[in-house]
């Protein structure tokens, strides 16, 4: 180990059934796999067989950072938590949920790369992890309390810089639509998984280094050089109103900063200026989640940007809404952002004062407040969905007994009342009654417990749901067929943003054509939004590139809401990023020195035991008709208008099975079933699970 | 004294803080600080002679103008020739101004865009008078080709019909005011 | 830069040239940056002349405390600095977006390693819930009211407790910047002067064996630079040591050498 650097160089392993704490070297066991969901799927393949459920005390998960974590290289908060997943339909597959926060960094600092939780401790436990050492206390007197309080009581145990990683309430009662939440806001999914384990929280604290392998120079070149390429959030690179600097604006990007907008809960408040992106000391000033997410009304809120360590974006706008505290009795500052910012107020149709008037931030405010302390997760707004559509077709009032039914009070939700939200989520984290306990199960679990036919859902466009249990996530409504091939290889909401963080930079199309030649081989990788045209090979390229990128990322520990970095801000570069950032960030870090292309080549490794352990579960090879499905509402317009006609994002759906062969075989799979093949197993050194599904008929 | 230095400073500062600069204004201002006095025994330098000489040594120092005839200075530095384009439009009046930025919108994304987008620097017109100004351009011959549409959470966007159907611009305007929130 | 050598009054040119900047960035001044931090730190609480006094003083007594401490055995003879340090590291908290990235380029670009706790500039321990941690009313940080504040070397004037306190003479004035540096040929690893730091601003690099603390990088300070908020400033040296409280109480107790002296 002590010739690399970049690791902190323990994993550590706890089996709450025994009792037993162990540790692993990282480098000489999974380097490899690098860290983060390399490491995840690396041990459910070894250790845990495709019969387990995601409750059972045989089922593990594992929290896995990366070499970068805790460096300075930007945007390496993360944390992959990669487990079976609770919620998804109708069998638990392998899957991973994606944490920000401080826990990452402080958990390198403590000396270790990862976790493994295995067995099922017998009584309410917690895990303290400090400086290479950790140990198992008792956590009763935590079990039923919110995260916040958790995360409390654990700092005075373990001193004020600890970063909690806990479950709150949803989690405790296993319901499979909750979060593992650190550092107030930052959450990632299999909350239930640590609840079926009776592990309240993580607790970690860490004063030891991690050491960079290469010449600390370079090194610092080669950070200021990632910090010039950075655009705002998502990696927007142009910003979204005119500004003296630039040659573009864009009014749908997430780069706000400009003069006259104001962090105006700042004390004094903080002009967010015009944003040259040659300055690397305005870069958080760049991007205000609250404003774009809730509307200009809530410049007035901000507080201040804030985020994962390291990293200078602050996507997690701080605001402060005072009227919350008097109105609900909540705590008047929140924070989130994306989808987490947005969670309260989208289960209201309307609001009294518009859509992003007053009254649907303080919806904000309090799904903020429960969700991020009971420890719910929307199932990337498919929650909300599935609650607008359960109430305006009756189902609830069909599935639901009469009283249950009343106890709601329905006018406050029919006339946007924020404390509507009082009745409904703390019913989901506590599985109270009939109506919340199936929706806390998540799409595909509630459908069936009230005999409901996937295909209704699989139909109506509104819903977004794809399968599985789980939405869309950036389909072709950013990338045409690329977002669609990328949404059929996952087995929860995809999660993959390398495509969309490009087609939504902000840049006009005829750059971006430019940007793609490099890329991906040809301007034909990329369509204007709403002018699609039939699928090629470049659009392949790029469906493959994303999804390896994204696997990296979560495995190196690089923000995958940010890279790839395929586009910078900067005019004299003509606009571009630099698509060998990691490689160099990592052999920098490690002094394990990999090009690109040997690094998406571990990328692909990890994405294909992904899809390994996605075959062994299901039992079948034939991925391509039961597993990558794609729901009927691809292929349909609300007007009726013809694929490939202006306006419309509908697929064809002859034109998206070629897309699918495309990307089948540009990663050197077999094209009937969508498997890989021996071969390409043995090319990415996983021989052993060419031979295990080879026994159990499962490759072709 | 002035030196061509000091007036190619000027600009860029100008240009920074994202504006234009007429020799009557550099003149102006350095008249107001009783700079241009300097020595009473030296005859000091015309301004344009200054300009001049600073273009000549300062290659980052560009002109702009409109049909009236006014040159407009800024630093290639601090500011983009896009961004100057917007300021020369904005001394035309807010109509030819929305109409301007609508069409160029239109044409180059193509995109429409939310009228939000105005009451943002550099246009800067309150929210009150943006939507009487479209009233006018509705009764005006010339701006025929704009075209408004309200999106389903009730904000306004234009775009030019020379460059965009009706139809894609709906699916855009939507696209951008509701979808990319909505799908994060 | 050129305009100075011009010979135009430094004044009217900023009158000419700045009319607009302040538009753009208004930094807050550093007496207004102290007044910040004195506001948070002890909120609703006027800093009064006498206060200040008291507070040098308190400060001052708890410098050297080696002596009480029984570690005057040392080399004996104390360290003496008087000149005042050139520059100095100052922060403001409102603008703190609690990246930590100041910490990181501390001890990565000068050590090579990632670490808060060898960092000269200290963020982490104070931002979950602030300086007074959770033992205190009212709290501050990410899980409190989001104040970050961020704790740099004051560059401290005679007498220097860190210097002071050094048994082995190893913490020097060191141009271009007079910053107080350790000398790591000299230093032995005791820790005495972790503890006479009354804002605990010395660090620790266990792998070394060594004290560490803020040398202004020679003038060029990493953590100014990679701030993305503009919260850090390199600014021209100004006493803060009776402006911000001291994080561990001072002991009341004068040392041998401050006696020779100030007799």
């Amino acid at each position: 180990m002590a010739q690399y650097g970049g690791w902190a160089g323990k994993v550590l392993r706890v089996d709450l059934s025994t009792g037993r704490i162990t540790t692993e070297d990282t480098v000489e066991k999974y380097r490899d796999y690098v860290g983060g969901t390399g490491i995840g799927y690396k041990v459910l393949w070894d250790e845990v067989g495709p019969n387990v459920k995601a409750f059972d005390p045989e089922n593990k998960i594992i929290f896995a950072t990366g070499p970068l974590a805790g460096t300075s290289a930007p945007c390496n908060g993360r944390t992959a938590i990669t487990t079976l997943w609770p919620s998804c339909w109708p069998k638990h597959l392998v899957a991973s949920g994606h944490m920000g926060g401080h826990f990452a960094a402080e958990l390198k600092y403590a000396g270790f790369d990862g976790v493994i939780v295995e067995g099922r401790a017998d009584h309410p436990v917690w895990l303290a992890i400090s400086d290479g050492k950790a140990e198992i206390r008792d956590g009763r007197h935590l079990w039923g309390q919110g995260i916040r309080r958790t995360n409390y009581e654990i700092s005075r145990e373990m001193g004020a810089e600890a970063a909690v990683a806990a479950i709150g309430q949803a989690g405790e009662n296993m319901v499979p639509l909750s979060v593992i939440s650190n550092s107030g806001s930052h959450t990632g999914a299999g909350g239930a998984v640590l609840g079926s384990k009776n592990l309240k929280a993580i607790g970690v604290r860490g004063t030891g280094s991690i050491r960079i392998a290469g010449d600390k120079g370079d090194w610092e070149k080669a950070v200021k050089h990632h910090l010039s390429i950075l655009g705002a959030n998502n990696q927007h690179v142009v910003p979204n109103s005119p500004q003296p600097w630039a040659e573009y604006y864009n009014p749908g990007t997430r780069w706000l900063a400009a003069r006259g907008r104001v962090w105006g809960a700042s004390d004094p408040p903080i002009d967010t200026g015009t944003g040259d992106p040659h300055n690397l000391n305005r870069i958080a000033y760049r991007t205000n989640s609250a404003a774009f997410f809730l509307g200009p009304d809530a410049w007035k809120n901000t507080v201040r940007g804030n985020g994962c360590t390291a990293c200078p974006i602050r996507c997690h706008t701080r605001i402060k809404v005072p009227a919350v505290a008097s109105k609900y009795g909540i705590s008047e500052i929140g924070q989130s952002t994306c989808i987490r910012l947005v969670l309260g107020k989208r289960f209201f149709k309307k609001f009294p004062d518009g859509p992003l008037g007053q009254t649907s931030i303080e919806a904000c405010m309090l799904g903020m407040h429960f969700a991020d302390d009971l420890g719910i997760w929307d199932n990337y707004g498919q929650l909300q969905r599935d609650f607008h559509k359960c109430h305006n077709e009756g189902i609830f009032k069909n599935k639901v007994g009469a009283k249950e039914y009343q106890s709601y009070s329905w006018d406050k939700l029919e006339r946007g009342d924020p404390a509507f939200l009082f009745e409904l989520l703390p019913r989901i984290a506590n599985r109270e009654g009939e109506l919340a306990t199936a929706l806390g199960l998540g799409t595909g679990f509630m459908l069936e417990r009230w005999s409901i036919p996937e295909a209704e859902w699989k139909k109506d466009h509104q819903l977004n749901y794809w399968k599985h249990g789980h939405p869309k996530h950036h389909s072709h409504e950013d990338a045409g067929q690329c977002g669609v091939v990328i949404n059929t290889q996952y087995n929860r909401d995809a999660q993959c943003h390398s495509h969309s963080n490009f087609t939504r930079n902000g840049l006009p199309i005829e750059v971006q054509k430019k940007l793609a030649v490099d890329l991906w081989g040809s301007e034909a990788a990329i369509d204007p939004l709403g002018e699609f045209t039939p699928m090629n090979a470049h659009k392949a390229k790029m469906a493959k590139w994303s999804l390896l990128r994204k696997e990296l990322h979560d495995s190196i520990a690089l923000c995958n809401w940010m890279g790839p970095w395929s586009a910078s801000p900067l005019k004299e570069r003509g606009y571009k990023g630099d698509d060998s950032l990691e490689s160099l960030l990592y052999s920098l870090a490690t002094g394990d020195g990999k090009s690109r292309e040997e690094l998406d080549e571990v990328a692909e490794r990890i994405f294909v035991l992904h899809r390994a352990l996605t075959i062994r579960g299901m039992g079948t090879r034939d991925m391509r008709t039961q597993h990558d499905t794609i729901p009927d509402w691809v292929f349909a317009d609300e007007k009726d208008r013809a694929p490939f006609t202006k306006g419309t994002i509908r697929m064809d759906k002859t034109d998206i099975g070629n897309a699918m062969t495309m990307f089948y075989r540009e990663l050197g799979w077999d094209t009937a079933t969508g498997s890989p093949t021996r071969d390409t197993y043995k090319r990415l050194g996983l021989p052993e699970v060419a031979e295990e599904l080879g026994k159990a008929g499962l490759t072709v | 004294m002035i030196y061509p230095l000091e007036v190619a400073e000027f600009i860029r500062e100008n240009s920074k803080a994202g504006e234009l600069v007429t020799a009557a204004l550099i003149e102006s201002a350095f008249e107001e600080h009783g700079l241009a006095a300097g020595n009473a025994e030296e005859e000091p330098p015309s301004i344009s002679a200054l300009i001049e000489e600073a273009f000549r040594s300062h290659g980052d120092l560009k002109e702009i103008s409109d049909d009236s005839g006014i040159a407009r200075y800024f630093s290639g530095l601090f500011m983009t020739e896009a961004y100057a384009r917007v300021l020369l439009l904005k001394l035309q009046g807010p109509l030819e101004m929305i109409a301007e930025v609508i069409r160029e919108n239109s044409r180059a994304y193509p995109r429409p865009v939310p009228l939000a987008l105005f009451e943002w620097s550099p246009f800067d017109l309150s929210r009150e008078r943006i939507e009487p100004i479209l009233k006018e351009m509705a009764e005006s011959p010339g701006y025929r080709d704009i075209a408004l549409l309200t999106t389903s959470i009730g904000n306004l966007f234009a775009y030019s019909t020379d460059y965009l159907e009706p139809g894609h611009a709906e699916m855009l305007a939507e696209w951008i005011d509701v979808g990319q929130a909505e799908n994060p | 830069m050129g305009l100075c050598v011009l010979g135009l009054n430094a004044a009217r040119r900023k009158a000419i040239f700045n009319r607009r900047e302040n538009l753009m960035k208004s930094p807050l001044t550093t007496e207004e940056i102290t007044g910040k931090i004195l506001g948070i730190i002890a909120p609703g609480r006027p800093l009064s002349r006498r206060r200040v006094l008291k507070l040098c003083g308190a400060t001052i007594a708890g410098m050297a405390s080696w002596n009480c401490l029984g570690l005057s055995h040392g080399t004996g003879v104390p360290l003496i600095i008087t000149e005042n340090a050139l520059g100095l590291v100052v922060a403001d908290p409102t603008r703190c977006v609690g990246c930590r990235r100041c910490e990181l380029a501390c001890t990565e670009y000068n050590d090579g390693k990632s670490s808060h706790a060898l960092s000269r500039i200290k963020v982490r321990r104070n931002q979950n819930f602030g300086p007074s941690g959770l033992y205190a009313g009212q709290r501050l940080g990410d899980m409190g009211n989001g104040l970050i504040v961020q704790d740099f070397c004051k560059q401290c004037p005679h007498p220097v407790p860190c210097a002071d306190a050094c048994p082995n003479g190893a913490i020097e004035l060191k141009p271009p910047t007079n910053a107080r540096v350790i000398d790591e040929e000299k230093c032995t690893g005791c820790k005495v002067c972790l503890k006479a730091c009354p804002w605990e601003m010395i660090s620790f690099d266990p792998g070394k064996d060594k004290a560490t603390k803020c040398f202004l990088c020679d003038g060029k300070p990493k953590c100014v630079e990679a701030c993305p908020a503009e919260a850090l400033l390199y600014v021209p040296w100004l006493d803060l040591t009776g402006r911000v409280p001291p994080r561990v109480p001072p002991v009341a107790n004068r040392s041998q050498a401050c006696v020779d002296c100030h007799k």
